[in-house]
């Protein structure tokens, strides 16, 4: 195809969106909720499989004793951490250091530390093979005077239960908004061919190609997908504190969640790809019926 | 010498190569819903004629040029057009077919948005012309049908006989070999009438065929040329028809009709290598 040829097409394109502009609307809006509704979804799904990652790979366990347990017992139970086999470094985290970190990051002092002190003595300990991991943890809870133990695998577990959900709940409302996207941008597209539908007769009279009468409104709907995924970036550049906030209410840290900065370019160029690819299809299956149609027929007279 | 041999005479009138532009070989069109539209057609009609298609509504008339323009597919026979056989032709094809025709419509069928020039450019434009073409291109046709001082008017601007003059313009922008025009005075006054039939016999006289789709007998009897009558989808009749009281034979009502004849070899300016897919 001639450059000229391409041009002239492109401009039809864009004097097509215009023309139908109210449509044309309506199909940015719902194609932008259905990109924003993924992409939120997907980045969400992204940071907590770091968060997962960076919990299976510390090697850090805490074990709380007894609140009863004085310092003095407590060296007694860490000789016993330190006799099991799988056990590499074990250290005595008193409850005033516990607190007082507690009030470094909260930010506030607690009281009178000594009396009122509601924390357990613990040991922060370390393993020497992570894949003894659940045999390690079932050998110090049988120990007399441990009251609980962190466990981080049980809580990748959970995280990554949670994100098998929102990954399931995502791709669900993403094929039923994808559903009805298609349906609102093709629809967009025949009422744009129903508009134009004289020129078309016109134009298939004088011997242009299938594929030149298509190219048009295929541009209009790949222009509604290119709108819809710029509008999509820019709400989720501003969504995206809220989706991390939502998941520091689930987990208590956020120091791996990745900045929007580091994904923005990505997120841009997949989402201006897929929305294109999307309108291209949407109006590609709402021309096929049309262009069967030939003279008076396509007229509707 | 073989040359002046009675024999050689008669094998040359045998096998005389006739260039056909429309050829119609036991042709029937038998719709979804039973409906006979076409039965049997022969016909032949040759490169250059100019050729009348009468009848009444319902005879089969739009059924003929449906199944010329490729708009519908015969059920049984063989139609050749322009050497091109349309019964096995596949739809990628079709757009090939139809620039080698131009169309004229009874209701012009213009781009109410559109100025003129921009009107008959369209043909162009779809075509994959470029623009450098168009230019020259379009400017020549406007000044062909005297349209050049409206270019920049929009068809309601424009009466009608000038509007079919624009569609004129448009159907023969693209260089077509065959001009179908199906009732073009229907929705016009009969001077105007008049002028739109002569440049279509003067555009025929520079060997475009042309065939045209009309009931106004009064036109057909005054411009006497071959007739075709199809009746109930049937061919009744195939005849000359001798001119009556043509008061415009051998006139032309245009500004141009000079032009046409100077600038004829200026129609035919559009390589197939400009026009694209």
């Amino acid at each position: 195809m001639k450059l000229s040829s391409l041009k002239y097409l492109i401009v039809e394109g864009i004097k097509n969106l215009w023309t139908n502009r109210s449509m044309s609307l309506a199909s940015v809006g719902v194609l932008t909720a259905c990109l924003v509704l993924t992409g939120a979804a997907a980045l969400m799904s992204i940071n907590m499989n770091i968060m997962i990652e960076s919990l299976t790979e510390q090697n850090e366990i805490t074990v709380y004793l007894d609140d009863k347990i004085t310092a003095l017992d407590a060296v007694d139970i860490g000789y016993e951490i330190q006799n099991i086999e799988n056990i590499d470094t074990c250290k005595f985290y008193s409850k005033e250091e516990a607190i007082l970190e507690y009030e470094d990051s909260l930010g506030i002092l607690y009281g009178d530390i000594e009396a009122d002190n509601p924390l357990p003595h613990a040991f922060k300990i370390s393993l020497k093979d992570l894949s003894l991991y659940n045999d390690t943890i079932n050998k110090l809870s049988k120990i007399e005077g441990i009251q609980s133990i962190s466990n981080q695998q049980e809580l990748a577990r959970q995280l990554t239960k949670l994100r098998n959900l929102i990954v399931t709940i995502g791709i669900w409302a993403l094929a039923i908004l994808i559903l009805v996207s298609l349906f609102i941008v093709s629809n967009t597209i025949k009422m744009t061919m129903y508009a134009h539908r004289f020129e078309i007769s016109i134009m298939k009279s004088v011997g242009a190609t299938n594929a030149f009468v298509r190219i048009p409104f295929i541009i209009e709907g790949m222009l509604i997908g290119i709108v819809a995924a710029i509008f999509s970036v820019i709400l989720l550049m501003f969504s995206y504190d809220i989706i991390l906030s939502m998941l520091q209410n689930i987990v208590a840290f956020t120091q791996v969640c990745i900045p929007f900065e580091d994904v923005a370019a990505a997120t841009t160029l997949i989402f201006i790809i897929s929305g294109a690819l999307f309108g291209a299809f949407g109006a590609t299956i709402s021309i096929r019926k049309y262009l069967k149609k030939e003279g008076n027929e396509l007229l509707g007279w | 010498m073989i040359t002046c041999s009675p024999l050689y005479l008669i094998y040359a009138e045998l096998f005389r190569k006739v260039n056909y532009m429309i050829k119609f070989k036991n042709i029937s069109k038998i719709y979804d819903n039973g409906a006979v539209a076409l039965d049997n057609i022969n016909l032949e009609i040759e490169d250059g004629e100019f050729v009348f298609i009468v009848g009444k509504s319902g005879a089969g008339k739009s059924t003929f040029l449906k199944l010329i323009m490729r708009e519908e597919s015969a059920s049984s026979g063989e139609l050749w057009v322009n050497d091109l056989d349309l019964t096995k032709m596949p739809k990628r094809k079709i757009p090939n077919l139809r620039r080698s025709m131009g169309i004229v419509f009874q209701d012009f069928r213009l781009i109410d948005k559109m100025t003129v020039f921009d009107n008959i450019a369209f043909a162009m434009r779809v075509t994959g012309c470029s623009e450098k073409l168009v230019n020259i291109r379009v400017p020549y046709m406007l000044e062909l049908v005297d349209l050049l001082d409206k270019k920049n008017c929009l068809p309601n601007e424009l009466s009608g006989g000038e509007q079919q003059r624009v569609g004129l313009a448009r159907a023969l922008i693209n260089n077509p070999k065959l001009i179908i025009a199906d009732e073009p005075t229907g929705n016009i006054d009969k001077n105007m009438s008049e002028d739109i039939m002569m440049l279509l016999k003067e555009i025929n006289k520079h060997g475009t065929t042309v065939l045209i789709v009309t009931h106004n007998n009064e036109m057909v009897d005054r411009f006497g040329e071959r007739v075709i009558t199809i009746y109930d989808g049937k061919i009744t009749s195939d005849e000359k028809v001798t001119p009556k009281n043509n008061k415009s034979k051998g006139t032309v009502p245009f500004k141009n009709q000079q032009k046409i004849k100077k600038g004829s070899n200026k129609v035919n300016i559009i390589n197939q290598s400009d026009i694209s897919t």
